[in-house]
């Protein structure tokens, strides 16, 4: 009787375990996919070296891989609960804008660069972690930059979204989050609104 | 000769002086360690609370800071930026690179006196492996054998070393040429300068020296500055926090690797 007991317990957390694994390679081969859109991207830019032309391509990217609507969440903080439907409707396009713009400037300053995915993780509270690092192949200063992804299951769980990037140990909506409180405490959404016309990507 | 003498220990004893301010900012009982893995393990639910609650940004001066913020930027667009650039276009990339290994290279001086008082066994040898290596094979550093030979630069700094010890809350200054930067960070700056050996060099090529060094530390940060200031809403207030993820990050009080 025990030893069956143990036999079960055994069968159960080998299922676990095997459950685990498949999930850390689907996120992999997530962000591996993301990874090979962003090197994609940034040859682009060596072809034509005309910002705007990426612009549709990084919106693209952010649709598809990025859960915007949680990161402006966070970027929000306290005040996302006082906002109406349409004004959190606007926080999160004009967030879209303004991560492309960020994102889009950091890959490209990568403009020929490989990867490597180094190991996924399960985190605790909020999904999976994924190390990558980045090898920048410039002419002559090599750029060696070490990026986490932050990857969870969507609102309808029915794919991986990545909620958060951390560059070299700054993670993105931390420090956009803190941009945003000073407007947010100035001024209130309006005034942050007011900035979009900055960071406005138009689609094509 | 006298004259240098002088001046270092004036430095000295400037920075002797910062580090007993910082030293009654740090024991403000106020100061909550809660965020601070103190086990310096690798703890992703640690990660995740760390990373989400608001950092505990000391800041009493920010309203002067904000006053002061436009003419440090105004320096940086006045003369770091144009200077940087002409650095830039004037030598070539080849050339800027030797510059940065041979500078690098005698700060390796100060990253093995930072490992030593971190504790940092493996990066105190590594530091002065490659110091010997790359001063003796790499001609004093202008060629970096070292890190072709796999054995890649492990930077520590002064600041890291005062966070080390306790010296983490800091109020946030603004300094020309620095920008927005923590005083602890800047006492760790004057640290790191007094151990640099290019800061004992009295030949007449001295101010040669000075002069490539301060090129090459604003070339390496010109492009990561400029896209904070175009890209962001309030760039104050996103310096200061990237310095504090940074220095978190560095310190291993938040592992992410």
């Amino acid at each position: 009787m025990i030893l069956l007991r143990k036999l079960f317990f055994l069968v159960v957390l080998l299922f676990f375990n095997f459950a685990s694994a498949e999930e850390l390679s689907e996120v992999t081969g997530f962000i591996d996919n993301l990874m090979q859109e962003c090197t994609r991207l940034a040859k682009q830019h060596i072809a034509q070296e005309q910002d705007d032309l990426h612009d549709n391509y990084i919106l693209n990217i952010l649709d598809e891989y990025f859960d915007v609507g949680v990161m402006a969440k966070f970027t929000a903080g306290r005040y996302w609960q006082g906002m109406s439907m349409k004004q959190r409707a606007d926080l999160v396009n004009f967030y879209k804008n303004f991560l492309a713009r960020n994102y889009l400037s950091t890959i490209l300053e990568y403009k020929n660069f490989s990867y490597r995915i180094i190991n996924a993780t399960i985190s605790s509270k909020r999904g999976y972690i994924v190390t990558t690092d980045i090898y920048g192949h410039d002419k002559v200063f090599a750029k060696e930059l070490k990026v986490h992804y932050l990857v969870a299951l969507s609102k309808d769980r029915d794919r991986f979204m990545v909620n958060d990037i951390i560059l070299d140990g700054v993670s993105v909506v931390v420090s956009h989050r803190s941009d945003f409180a000073y407007v947010l405490e100035s001024g209130g959404i309006e005034a942050l609104l007011k900035q979009n016309q900055k960071f406005l990507i138009k689609r094509n | 000769m006298l004259l240098r003498h002088s001046i270092a220990q004036l430095g000295l004893v400037f920075t002797a002086l910062l580090v007993l301010c910082c030293f009654f900012y740090s024991i403000n009982p106020a100061y909550s360690a809660a965020n601070i893995n103190s086990s310096g393990s690798t703890n992703y639910k640690n990660f995740y609370d760390c990373l989400y609650d608001q950092y505990d940004i000391y800041d009493p001066f920010e309203k002067f800071n904000r006053k002061v913020y436009p003419f440090s930027l105004a320096i940086d667009e006045i003369i770091v930026y144009p200077t940087t650039t002409a650095y830039r276009t004037l030598l070539p990339a080849q050339l800027r690179l030797k510059i940065n290994n041979f500078f690098n290279n005698m700060l390796e001086p100060r990253n093995a006196i930072n490992a030593l008082l971190q504790g940092k066994n493996s990066s105190f040898v590594v530091s002065l492996w490659r110091l010997a290596f790359n001063s003796v094979i790499g001609v004093f550093g202008i060629f970096d054998v070292a890190t072709k030979l796999h054995v890649k630069s492990e930077p520590s700094t002064f600041q890291e070393t005062l966070h080390f010890y306790g010296f983490r809350r800091s109020p946030y200054i603004v300094a020309p040429f620095f920008g927005v930067y923590p005083l602890v960070g800047l006492v760790g700056e004057l640290l790191d300068s007094v151990t640099n050996p290019a800061f004992y060099v009295t030949s007449p090529f001295s101010s040669l020296l000075y002069s490539l060094n301060l090129l090459r530390i604003w070339d390496s940060y010109f492009d990561i500055k400029r896209n904070i200031q175009l890209n962001s809403l309030d760039s104050y207030t996103k310096f200061r926090n990237i310095h504090e993820q940074l220095l978190q990050n560095k310190c291993n009080t938040l592992d992410f690797n």
